[in-house]
């Protein structure tokens, strides 16, 4: 087993582990005087098993976990934390490189109203992160937690200071890059006591982060430090808020944009109204040649210094699910639009209970790019969208409680998937178009029992073509719960790969704890949140799931 | 107090505005390749050299590239596979670069997980990787989807199929040798022991009609390194001695090469190039070799690989 434990960890660890044993040996009335310790756990597992009608990779260990407990030790002004990792060996779909244990995230905080000063690992974002955002998806298997120093500092109400410097967070190593950077948000309304009453809320942003890494590549004349910064608003009165943000980064070749020497630059705006039964949102984002990571070699989601997020629905049902949008982070012009109204109960169209109805329209399309014909890559027009769509989505939901015990929903998707862009880049792999009807019933038994139902259809002449899915989950309150569901592509145009992938799987809940146990078969794809995306294997086993809090 | 860390910040803010390398034209570093005087003769450093008339056919041959590690326990069989039964099976027909890159390539000391008790200090900890594998593996991911994993004269490059299987080398390095042969390739080597220069002189010659980008790419290889692997199935899993088979070392002419040519070009136009190279002196000149291969720049697909020796 490895055990990452360098001397900075060793320290932070002991002193973590002497004030856990106080804190443990002073119960009750030691919380007064000597702080507390609260945490999380959590162990995923799976044990696989060959199933060569999907074509699973042979798994050696055959069970393959992922585990990590948080310990955070507060008391006043001063916090510490660690979080032990374990990847033994790293599930399917996670990065290899996770190979090992140890304790990749430790810290220290001493906070007062004024300062707060961390030393060791933290996470931290910049406005919406389009310049910088540190963070942590462990659906992902994303981490990009800094490791330095960082400063929050108010030297007067409304005005916020940050500053950072430090490495990434590379799997259980540290990525070779020096990200460092600074931010300041002014809220008006708060600095200027005249405002504090006006109906208008302002506030201001802007910063600018800046990586160093030594340039050894023996082709190119390569920075060495590249800067990025941008500036923000985010306006509020009644029911609206409208929020933007403009950024720009010089020239950072790397392995993303095929080593262009072309300036990027990221535009992001949303307005978004909302009252009692009815809400509006609008967005529109600009990228051009945006990737900026602490690595100019790195890939997949490693040493990420910024985030771009995606301007589409994330589609929670499985079936739609399939296709996720990524976000292009060299190129994509993408807009959204939503509408949230409510009908009105005891009405024709509302019924007994009312009627929730949600709209929601996305695309995403290629910039213009009229090459150069050097290492600067491409032009521009800042104005004007290329021919390619990488990806369309319109979508209705409906939800109606038909009794008091019995709710429906239902939504039909028609989704535009440029696969060739998307998911498999280069390869000309084509749209897929595919419309998804889905109805799902929720049905409450008794005081403690519920029955929650969903079938779901996607039809698609492209790619695998039509699949069905029936999924039933029984939740007996506060504790136990069994589900099962069957996904069956039993449209393949391949008569061998008409398969199910089934699952089944039960739980148990006591207070903070959770342990659910389950066997399937999971199909291959890829799996996204927020824009950001992992490929996702082939696999079928069993699957143990554990989770606990204190 | 408060002013002082106002002005703390103030100074970072302007210093982090500071950090910025803006990057003019030109992009490119300089090299010291050379272009020959004529279709036969170069002069590189000073030092003439001259490709004797050869009016022999050359054979297709076909480029493995090993991606692997010296902690991947899978990946010797890999390697006995290509250094054995293909050979045996296929002859000269094909050429292998061993590429060190990824996790199982890192040398202990860093993040790799390391054996432990089982391998004494020091196992492990020679590093393989290089800046060209590792410009390689941040271009093409094969390492990324584990050891062993390989590709056959880079073909598929952009699709999912692009990393080749162990268990595909054969029946591709078959399809590929029968492909039609487009160019020729020779190489002359001159070593200085004393300083460890290397001058490389390669003439290509286009066998066919050919119309778009291609690039020639030079790199040196070692073969026959003995060190430390780690090796599922043998006794011990962790050899000391294992015999690490034309492990990439260096790009000679960059990571990726140089254009030879752009646009359309006649069947037997001649290209000729020189290059001066300082082998690092930890290497054993002896079993170094130069492979240099020609692909087109479009789609890194390999048309044409041969090797020579560094001292003959």
């Amino acid at each position: 087993m490895l055990i990452d434990l360098n001397p900075a960890s060793r320290t932070i660890f002991k002193i973590i582990l002497l004030l856990t044993v106080i804190g443990y040996t002073f119960p009750v009335k030691a919380q007064l005087n000597t702080g507390g310790i609260h945490g999380n756990f959590e162990l995923n597992a799976q044990y696989y098993i060959a199933d060569s009608a999907i074509g699973t990779k042979d798994v050696p260990e055959k069970l393959l976990t992922n585990g990590f407990a948080n310990f955070v030790y507060s008391k006043d002004n001063f916090s510490a934390g660690l979080r032990y990792e374990s990847y033994l060996n790293p599930m399917l779909g996670f990065d290899p490189r996770y190979k090992g244990a140890g304790i990749p995230f430790r810290y220290l905080t001493y906070a007062n109203k004024e300062l707060e000063i961390t030393v060791g690992n933290y996470y931290e974002q910049f406005g919406s992160g389009l310049v910088f955002r540190s963070y942590e998806e462990r659906g992902l298997g994303l981490d990009n937690a800094m490791e330095g120093l960082r400063i929050h500092y108010r030297p007067y109400q409304g005005i916020m200071v940050k500053a950072f410097i430090g490495n990434q967070r590379d799997f259980f190593s540290k990525g070779e890059g020096i990200v460092r950077g600074a931010d300041l948000e002014l809220n008006l309304n708060e600095l200027f006591t005249s405002w504090a009453t006006k109906k208008t809320k302002w506030i201001f942003g802007g910063n600018f982060v800046s990586k160093y890494q030594d340039d050894q590549n023996p082709t190119y004349v390569l920075p060495k430090n590249v800067g990025a910064g941008s500036g923000r608003i985010n306006v509020i009165r009644g029911n609206v808020n409208v929020s933007g943000e403009y950024a720009y980064k010089i020239n950072d070749p790397s392995a993303d944009n095929s080593y262009i020497f072309k300036s990027g630059s990221a535009a992001l705006l949303n307005i978004a109204y909302s009252k009692k039964g009815f809400g509006a949102s609008l967005g529109a984002k600009r990228i051009e040649n945006m990737s900026f990571r602490s690595d100019r070699t790195a890939r997949q989601t490693s040493l990420m210094i910024n985030y771009l997020p995606a301007m589409t629905r994330q589609h929670t049902y499985i079936l739609p699910a399939i296709y996720p949008y990524a976000t292009q982070p060299n190129g994509e012009f993408a807009y959204q639009g939503e509408l949230f109204f409510n009908l009105k109960s005891g009405t024709l169209l509302g019924g007994t209970y009312g009627t929730d109805v949600t709209l929601n329209y996305s695309k995403a399309v290629d910039i213009d790019k009229t090459p150069t014909g050097d290492d600067l890559g491409y032009k521009s027009d800042f104005l004007k969208t290329g021919d390619e769509i990488f990806f369309e989505d319109i979508n209705v939901e409906f939800t109606r409680k038909l009794s008091k015990k019995v709710k429906l929903s239902l939504m039909l998707i028609y989704l535009d998937y440029n696969k060739g862009v998307i998911q498999i880049a280069g390869s000309g792999a084509g749209h897929v178009y595919s419309t998804s009807a889905i109805a799902e019933i929720h049905w409450k038994l008794s005081s403690k029992n519920a029955i929650r139902t969903e079938l779901q259809h996607l039809s698609t002449k492209q790619d695998q073509q039509n699949w069905g899915l029936l999924l039933v989950e029984y939740t007996m309150a506060p504790h136990w719960f069994v589900a099962g569901f069957d996904e069956y592509n039993y449209g393949n145009d391949i008569s061998e790969n008409r398969l199910h992938y089934y699952s089944a799987s039960f739980g148990y809940t006591k207070n903070s704890n959770r342990i659910s146990i389950g066997y399937g078969r999971q199909r291959a794809g890829i799996f996204c949140i927020g824009g950001v995306c992992r490929n996702v294997p082939a696999s079928t086993g069993f699957s143990m799931s554990i989770t606990s809090s204190f | 107090m408060k002013l002082n860390i106002k002005y703390l910040f103030g100074a970072a803010i302007l210093l982090f505005i500071q950090a910025c390398d803006k990057i003019d034209a030109p992009y490119r570093e300089t090299t010291d390749a050379v272009s020959g005087t004529n279709d036969s003769t170069i002069i590189i450093g000073g030092d003439t050299i001259v490709f004797p008339a050869d009016p022999s056919s050359p054979i297709k041959k076909v480029l493995v590239e090993d991606y692997t590690g010296h902690l991947c326990g899978n990946c010797p069989s890999a390697g006995l596979l290509l250094n054995n039964t293909l050979r045996g099976v296929y002859g000269d027909k094909f050429i292998v670069v061993s590429v060190h890159s990824g996790f199982f390539a890192h040398p202990c000391g860093s993040s790799a997980p390391c054996p432990g008790a089982a391998a004494p200090p020091g196992a492990f900890s020679t590093d393989f990787t290089n800046a060209t594998s590792n410009a390689w593996e941040a271009q093409f991911a094969v390492s990324a989807q584990g050891n062993p994993n390989g590709t056959v004269d880079r073909i598929d490059f952009g699709t999912t199929n692009f990393v080749k299987a162990d268990n595909q080398w054969s029946s591709l390095i078959q399809s590929q040798s029968l492909l039609p042969c487009d160019f020729k390739i020779r190489i002359i080597n001159q070593f200085d022991s004393t300083n460890f220069e290397l001058k490389t002189a390669v003439q290509t010659t286009f066998l066919n009609n050919k119309t778009g980008e291609y690039k020639l790419q030079l790199v040196l290889v070692e073969d026959s390194i003995i060190d430390w692997q780690e090796w599922y199935g043998h006794t011990p899993i962790y050899e000391p001695s294992f015999v690490h088979r034309d492990v990439l070392r260096a790009g000679i002419n960059s990571d990726f090469g140089q254009l030879i040519s752009t646009g359309a070009v006649t069947s037997g136009t001649v290209k000729l190039e020189g290059f001066t190279f300082t082998i690092n002196s930890n290497f054993d000149p002896a079993h170094c070799k130069v492979v240099a291969f020609i692909y087109d720049a479009s789609n890194y697909q390999v048309l044409q690989v041969e090797e020579m020796k560094v001292i003959e």
